[in-house]
């Protein structure tokens, strides 16, 4: 990639770039934080930096609205600090944000467990406006909560990868900070003891923010003991214990006081009833730590294979240990998002093996996305996996929005 | 009809009646009236009806019109506001009331799969048995019908809290304009590549036509309680909706009726609103029983110290139903003050409910009509119904003007043309108030990926090409191009 990148001031010289680009046959990268460069296939070699560095502060924010319009390079850690001082939030939690910009995080739908409860990009999203490869710089939707005014272009660019255009600005449904956040954590000799439990949880009526199932190495449980991550306050201390102990439940609660209680309450008594371990009730200082570091467990050097399936299907995955799925492992059992984290150690031969017979299995029921892996990997199996039976107008609409073939080309699903 | 029109549309009911048999395929002149309007003013006659009774005879139906050349438009239950299923070019009305099956409902994994002429109330029935719902309720649920609601991205009292029929589908089966059948997204959340389920709900018809629709379901809540704050001024009610939003309770419903309405409500239905009230909020809140009466009591007090004169929660069931029989059939009841009213769907920023409210009361007697005001205030969701007597061509043309300077403020205030009932024929023109000529053409750009030969529900959406446009004026609701809808 070339060393000197581009870095408009405005949305119309992004455009601009792009549409030089187009009539040169050259090829454009968006870049955000650029902490997750290598989603997706590769970039083409000569593709040319196009970083949001400069298009980067809140351009519209009346609290009352509950709605934030934000330039794309905007520090998803910084809007949340503007948002946090007005008593609000965006209720999503992206791994690996600290770095991260919202268009980064737009363009890879990086969202995080609290989707379940919260909704995910496409849910959040208003509006947004977008620099094409022919020079325009186009909108859609708006800042109002509801909106059925044309179509909803936007939701194209969510999760496109930077591949239709350069998204410059955005409009997102926020909400107001939760009174009150408690996180439970308890521990199972099996992780099928594991699931039942989380299963009834997600399908109660407690309304928890997320639900997730860790997996740990015995030996260093995602990095909480061994100081990689941060100092080691008390809520990581507990999450690292609960984690070494068997397979870790670890249930989230936001809202108001009343119904964390309740929520609580009710887990307890579900691990108990299940012969699960009750580790650990989080709150205040001890919770936030140990929610950080749930948002954000660090993945190692390994593969990163992300699977998105029905709810009951990843509970199947997850319960009845699918070959390969063993080892590390995060699940969002609300959502049925399940991360699977292979060490080093697991060879490029295994991992390909693996991923292949999960995708076999799973055929339609699930996408099965190599998030990260080593290139000897990435040579013998696609990231993205099999192309959908829509691939034609997926390819028809890259083709409509970006027919000059700017946008990162090759990277995203069936190399559009 | 010029004669070779003519002869395509013979040929198309020669081959729809070929594959769909001829019960199913209607094209006497009474047969094609029925299928001439929805809930809007519009009116427009299509050629050929058809009833297909599978995904397969949808697509045979699709082929057998474009084979013509004669566009398509899907139909569902025909309650759309905006002339979304009026057939403003002719061509053949799609009708989807056959395939009416919820296909699978599964539990565990949160999903069900429905036919698009499911009514809406039938699934969430359907569910409600086992403890669970489908959540988009709009007002009209108890007949319009998933595929309409997918096509025009329906909202209700209930999208506050928990969102549009947008945030509630995972994927649909569409039958393409090349009467090719493909399916976008999936069972799951994330189905790999763009997501055009994103873009094709809401898309009102213009992409294709939805054969299947998956679903979202969740749990229904624990608890409800249902609450009626009056007001002697509009405005304090207005402002108690931006208090309450400000404050972060977010209630499962937030609604907002004035004067008139409550009155009407009141002689016609019987809901038990104070007559005498400028305006009423009706407020729901949801979840887990232990917080309830919290949520109630912040709202309470909210309101009071905004001037409610009275709050009053409902004490039973039966209480509870009887307000929201109030909100539900507001319409209906308004519809005996006045022969007829003309219902605008603007949306504004929260915090600027008040001053647009203002503007639409100001545009009432700027233009001596009478508006009634009856919407999803959580939201910034406005419904003033403007009410008028066809007969009378002056004040039917104040309307007119007035419903667009309405428009004008809600755009003007930061919001946009509608937030739930579409664009359709009804304001296709106005879309150049919020977008820019390349912002519709890329929009343009996005249908024509799906639709290349713009065969599928022509006319609407985007601004008519008058002139060029080929618009038939029907013989029965014949009005000219302009006046189409009223
Ligand atoms: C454990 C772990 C799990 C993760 N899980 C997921 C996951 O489930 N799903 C997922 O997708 N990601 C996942 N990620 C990665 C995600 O969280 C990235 O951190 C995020 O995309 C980073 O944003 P950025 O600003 O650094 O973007 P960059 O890394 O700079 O860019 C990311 C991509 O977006 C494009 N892009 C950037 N800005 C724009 C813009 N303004 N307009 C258009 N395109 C743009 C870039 O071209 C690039 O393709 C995960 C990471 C980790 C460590
Ligand atoms: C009294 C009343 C109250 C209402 N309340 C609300 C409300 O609270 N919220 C709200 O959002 N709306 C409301 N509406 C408007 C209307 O009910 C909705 O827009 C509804 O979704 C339309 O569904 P339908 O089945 O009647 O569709 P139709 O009116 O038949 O069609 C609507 C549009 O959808 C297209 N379409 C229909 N089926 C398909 C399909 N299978 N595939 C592709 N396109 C299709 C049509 O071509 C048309 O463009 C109300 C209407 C009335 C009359």
């Amino acid at each position: 990639m070339s060393a000197s990148g581009l870095a408009p001031v405005d949305l119309a010289q992004a455009a601009r770039m792009a549409q030089e680009a187009s009539v040169a046959g050259q090829a454009l990268a968006p870049r955000g934080g650029n902490t997750r460069g290598w989603l997706g296939r590769p970039s083409r070699p000569d593709a040319v930096e196009i970083s949001t560095q400069r298009l980067s502060g809140v351009l519209h924010y009346e609290p009352d609205d509950l709605t934030v319009t934000v330039q794309a390079g905007t520090g998803f850690r910084d809007l949340q600090r503007q948002l946090g001082a007005h008593g609000q939030w965006l209720p999503v939690n992206p791994p690996a944000a600290a770095g991260a910009t919202i268009g980064g995080l737009l363009a890879a739908n990086a969202c995080g467990s609290l989707r379940g409860r919260f909704g995910a990009w496409r849910d959040l999203v208003l509006g947004m406006s977008v620099a094409l490869s022919d020079g325009r710089v186009v909108k859609s939707g708006g800042r109002v909560v509801k909106n059925v005014t044309g179509y909803d272009v936007h939701k194209l660019h969510v999760g496109a990868l930077g591949t239709l255009g350069l998204i410059g600005q955005a409009s997102l449904k926020i909400l107001p900070l939760p009174q009150e956040r408690r996180i439970v954590l308890a521990s199972f000799a099996s992780t099928a003891d594991a699931v039942r439990v989380a299963c009834d949880i997600a399908g109660s009526r407690l309304e928890p923010a997320a639900v997730e199932i860790l997996r740990g190495r015995a030996d260093d449980p995602f990095g909480l003991r061994s100081g990689s991550m941060r100092a080691g306050a008390p809520g990581e201390w507990a999450l690292a214990a609960a984690v070494e102990a068997g397979a870790c439940l670890a249930v989230r609660f936001a809202g108001a006081e009343p119904c964390c209680a309740r929520g609580v309450r009710d887990v307890r008594a579900l691990v108990a009833a299940s012969g699960g371990a009750h580790f650990a009730e989080l709150l205040a200082a001890d919770c936030d730590a140990a929610w950080a570091a749930l948002d954000d467990l660090p993945v190692g050097a390994g593969a990163v294979l992300r699977i998105a399936a029905t709810p009951g299907t990843a509970a199947r995955l997850v319960s009845e240990e699918v070959a390969g799925t063993g080892g590390r492992m995060v699940a969002d059992v609300v959502s049925g998002v399940v991360h699977l984290l292979w060490d080093e150690g697991v060879g490029p031969e295994d991992v390909v093996g693996r991923v292949e017979r999960l995708r076999s299995g799973f055929g339609e029921a699930a996408s099965c996305v190599l998030l990260k892996a080593p290139p000897q990997v990435r040579e013998r199996v696609d990231v993205w996996g099999p192309r959908p039976v829509s691939y034609p107008l997926m390819l028809a609409v890259k083709r409509a929005l970006d027919p000059g073939n700017v946008w990162n080309p090759g990277r995203f699903v069936g190399e559009i | 009809m010029s004669p070779p029109a003519a002869d395509r549309v013979r040929r198309l009911v020669e081959s729809l009646e070929g594959v769909l048999g001829k019960r199913w395929v209607f094209h006497r002149d009474e047969e094609r009236l029925a299928y001439s309007y929805d809930a809007s003013l519009a009116r427009a006659r299509p050629d050929v009806v058809c009833l297909p009774g599978s995904t397969a005879e949808v697509a045979a139906a699709v082929r057998a019109a474009v084979r013509e050349g004669l566009p398509f438009v899907a139909r569902g239950a025909g309650t759309g506001i905006a002339g979304g299923s009026v057939p403003v070019a002719g061509g053949l009305v799609i009708g989807l009331a056959r395939l009416n099956r919820i296909l699978e409902i599964d539990l565990a994994d949160r999903y069900a799969v429905v036919e698009p002429g499911v009514v809406n109330l039938t699934l969430d029935q359907a569910l409600g048995q086992q403890g669970y719902c489908y959540r988009p309720d709009p007002s009209s649920q108890k007949v319009c019908t998933l595929g309409g609601n997918v096509a025009n991205n329906s909202g209700g009292p209930h999208c506050l809290a928990y969102g549009v029929t947008a945030n509630h589908i995972l994927g649909v089966e569409v039958v393409l304009p090349d009467g090719s059948v493909t399916e976008l997204g999936a069972r799951h959340v994330d189905p790999l590549g763009y997501d055009l389920t994103g873009v094709f709900v809401g898309s009102e018809g213009t992409m294709g036509i939805a054969t299947k629709v998956v679903c979202r379901i969740a749990r229904s809540a624990e608890g409800v309680r249902t609450m009626l704050a009056s007001y002697a001024r509009m405005e304090d009610a207005a402002a108690s909706v931006s208090a309450i939003i400000a404050a972060g309770i977010v209630p499962a419903a937030l609604e907002m009726m004035d004067g008139p309405i409550i009155r009407a409500v009141e002689e016609f239905i019987g809901a038990g609103y104070p007559v005498d009230a400028a305006a009423v909020l009706l407020i729901e809140v949801e979840g887990l029983s232990e917080g309830l009466d919290g949520a109630v009591r912040s709202i309470e007090s909210l309101c009071k110290a905004r001037g409610a004169r009275q709050v009053r929660v409902a004490g039973s069931e039966a209480e509870r139903q009887r307000l929201w029989a109030g909100r539900k059939g507001a319409l209906g009841a308004v519809a005996r003050l006045k022969p007829r009213y003309y219902l605008h769907d603007g949306v504004v920023p929260r915090t600027r409910l008040l001053s647009v409210l203002q503007a639409i009361a100001d545009a009432a007697a700027r233009h001596r009509l009478t508006i009634v005001n009856v919407f999803h205030a959580g939201d910034g969701n406005l419904h003033p119904l403007i009410l008028f007597d066809p007969a009378d061509a002056d004040e039917t043309h104040r309307v007119h003007v007035a419903g667009e300077e309405i428009m004008r403020a809600c755009v003007a205030s930061g919001g946009t043309l509608s937030g739930e009932h579409g664009i359709g024929l009804e304001k296709n023109d106005m879309m150049d108030w919020v977008y820019s000529p390349e912002d519709l053409e890329a929009m343009q750009r996005v249908r024509s990926a799906f639709d290349p030969e713009g065969l599928a529900n022509p006319q609407k959406v985007f601004p008519a090409r008058r002139g060029c446009a080929e618009l038939r004026a029907d013989g029965h609701g014949g009005r000219p191009a302009g006046e189409m809808w009223i």
